[in-house]
């Protein structure tokens, strides 16, 4: 794999000129959606939205719902006060690419509290339900606009369509509180997005990736182990290991207080046995260091990646992660993946070629290492690690 | 595989013990007094823990009308440990003096941004919680002749101040400046140009409704 730094561009606010889109080939897609997928309408009230919520409250997400080679879970810190949305994974009709989506509603800015049916939710539970299912419900009624765009790298349409939710959900779900509070850090129904569109090229992989906020899109390569791709919008130019302690404070996010804005990242250069995926927070920001999790990443990887279990290798891995995760995170989690290689079943050859056990080696003796304790030898570790790490954000999004 | 991360959280409460409070002051020192609780509660009902706390009291009134009486900042009471001291801190302050308005908020303020910060835990997070009913002297006031009992080394303006709240005193992400105060200078410019702050308009807290406390203890928990 190449080394290219990805291209970047970001959507437009009102009172900037579109972007270009990334050129990409433009695949073939279906056009006309059925009646039962018809998209979200502005405006109504909102049946969809209020529909979203009788599926998140039993989040576990069975595999078999899945395409073969995807995995996803959402896991709640506290039971049925989880903020994150059920992850997205969709698989293009005729082709092998995939669109994973993840979305985490930011409390502490949208901690107001709304009746929803019969429950009350934070606006930012509801900004990151109603956003995931705007998301899916856009692929299910314009496909042919949606695989298009996304391939392309053009945010627009996805920006268009989130856009259209925001407007929705204050009429829908403000009712006059009479706040006395004033604050910017606090938002009308912000949640993060981390999306990816992946598909398999004549020479190995690609991804195309949309973020807005601190939740993330990751690859794990032969050649470079895992890999950051997307960049968060922190105010504070911080990097991944200080961030961890610093927990930098946001500078964008997707709410209905300010126009949505999605930063889009083109990552062209995959092996072709690669595993993409994307994660919220809870899943990456509270190991010890990006090292620990991504030593784990790679070593549960390494471990399943075995013929003799047998399976799907992406849903063993992502099980795997997951029971990682729980007992480090103080967060809710939720991942989507998929694993591009010759075979969905084991032997894939991710994980077992030499530079990726090379490095899981480097990378195992700081597994054991803690913050308050070891800051020192995790700081000279990260100075050595990071650059392969970080590669693609070296240059960074705007 | 290292263990958890560990959160480290000071608060620092500054409250206005002028005479015009006399009314307020036993709600806000009841306040102050549950506040962590009231923080530890939420956090809990999120499954986050919160590994070390630490509080402490600026009580303030008018270096102008009063010279230094009432100044009196504690040092950092370690809870649960020190509880009881933090609670006999809280109760001993009583409202008096100061005239009319305005008081000496910011350099209470001040105070509270100068305080030794933990420097414990993985993730540390500062908080300033502020009760006034009333606008604050500017700082510039002090230029031009020191009160007595006034505190030596305040910024020289609200621009310093501001300098000293953005820079590297405070945790710049993880510090938090809550305000009970009422829609006035200075407090309302704050609000508008600081980073990290939540200001409920009214006085001292008055009239605080249950809905604005939760969202108010949602954003400092939900940053931990």
């Amino acid at each position: 794999m190449s080394t290219t730094t990805p291209s970047s561009t970001s959507s437009p606010t009102p009172s900037e000129p579109e972007p270009a889109a990334l050129d990409s080939p433009q695949p073939a897609v279906p056009d006309s959606p059925t009646p039962s997928q018809a998209p979200i309408e502005p405006g109504s009230q909102n049946p969809p939205l209020v529909e979203i919520w009788a599926g998140d409250g039993s989040p576990d997400i069975d595999p078999s719902t899945l395409p073969l080679g995807t995995a996803a879970w959402m896991q709640e810190a506290s039971a049925g006060k989880g903020e994150d949305a059920r992850p997205l994974v969709l698989r293009h009709p005729d082709r092998e690419v995939y669109f994973l989506a993840v979305l985490d509603g930011m409390g502490g800015a949208g901690a107001a509290r709304h009746v929803v049916g019969n429950q009350t939710l934070t606006g930012a539970a509801i900004a990151a339900r109603a956003c995931a299912r705007a998301i899916e419900a856009w692929f299910q009624g314009s496909p042919a606009e949606a695989w298009t765009s996304v391939l392309a790298g053009d945010p627009a349409p996805l920006t268009a369509a989130l856009q259209r939710t925001m407007d929705t959900l204050p009429a829908a779900f403000e009712r006059g509180t009479g706040s006395l509070i004033k604050s910017r850090m606090i938002k009308r129904f912000p949640t993060t997005l981390a999306a990816m569109a992946v598909e398999r090229t004549a020479t190995g992989s690609s991804a195309i990736c949309f973020s807005a906020g601190d939740s993330r899109c990751y690859r794990i390569s032969n050649a470079h182990g895992l890999q950051q791709l997307t960049k968060d919008d922190l105010r504070d130019d911080i990097d991944p290991f200080a961030n961890l302690g610093d927990d930098g404070v946001l500078s964008r996010m997707i709410s209905a207080s300010e126009p949505v804005r999605l930063t889009a990242s083109r990552f062209p250069d995959g092996d072709g046995d690669d595993l993409y995926f994307c994660a919220t927070d809870g899943v990456f920001h509270y190991w010890q260091s990006p090292m620990q999790f991504a030593y784990r990443a790679m070593r549960i990887l390494i471990d399943e990646n075995r013929p003799e279990l047998g399976g799907n290798l992406a849903v063993r891995w992502a099980a795997g992660l997951r029971a990682a995760v729980s007992p480090v995170t103080a967060d809710d989690h939720s991942l989507a993946a998929v694993l591009l290689a010759d075979s969905t079943q084991s032997p894939a050859t991710l994980g077992r070629e030499p530079a990726f056990v090379y490095l899981l080696r480097r990378l195992h003796d700081c597994d054991r290492l803690e913050r308050r304790t070891d800051l020192a030898a995790l700081q000279r570790i990260w100075d050595a690690y990071r650059t392969n790490y970080c590669a693609y954000l070296a240059t960074g999004t705007p | 595989m290292g263990g958890q991360l560990t959160y480290a959280v000071d608060i620092v409460f500054c409250i206005d013990t002028t005479g015009s409070m006399g009314e307020l002051i036993a709600q806000v020192k009841g306040h102050a007094t549950a506040f962590e609780q009231e923080l530890k509660k939420v956090m809990d009902a999120k499954g986050k823990t919160i590994d070390a706390l630490r509080v402490r009291v600026v009580p303030y009134r008018d270096f102008y009308a009063d010279g230094g009486a009432g100044w009196n900042p504690s040092q950092f009471f370690t809870l649960p440990k020190d509880n009881d001291s933090f609670r006999a801190c809280v109760n001993s302050l009583a409202a008096d003096g100061g005239g009319d308005e305005p008081e000496c908020g910011l350099e209470a303020l001040v105070a509270a941004i100068r305080s030794d910060w933990t420097k414990t835990g993985d993730k540390r997070r500062q908080v300033i919680v502020l009760y006034t009913d009333a606008s604050s002297h500017p700082l510039e006031k002090a230029a031009a002749s020191k009160p007595t009992g006034y505190p030596d080394d305040m910024p020289a303006n609200f621009n310093d101040l501001t300098d000293l709240w953005e820079g590297q005193t405070v945790n710049r992400s993880g510090k938090r400046l809550i305000m009970f105060a009422p829609d006035a200078k200075p407090w309302s410019d704050i609000a508008n140009h600081w980073t990290n702050v939540v200001h409920h308009t009214s006085k001292a807290g008055k009239g605080l409704v249950d809905v604005d406390y939760n969202a108010i203890l949602d954003v400092i928990a939900n940053s931990v």
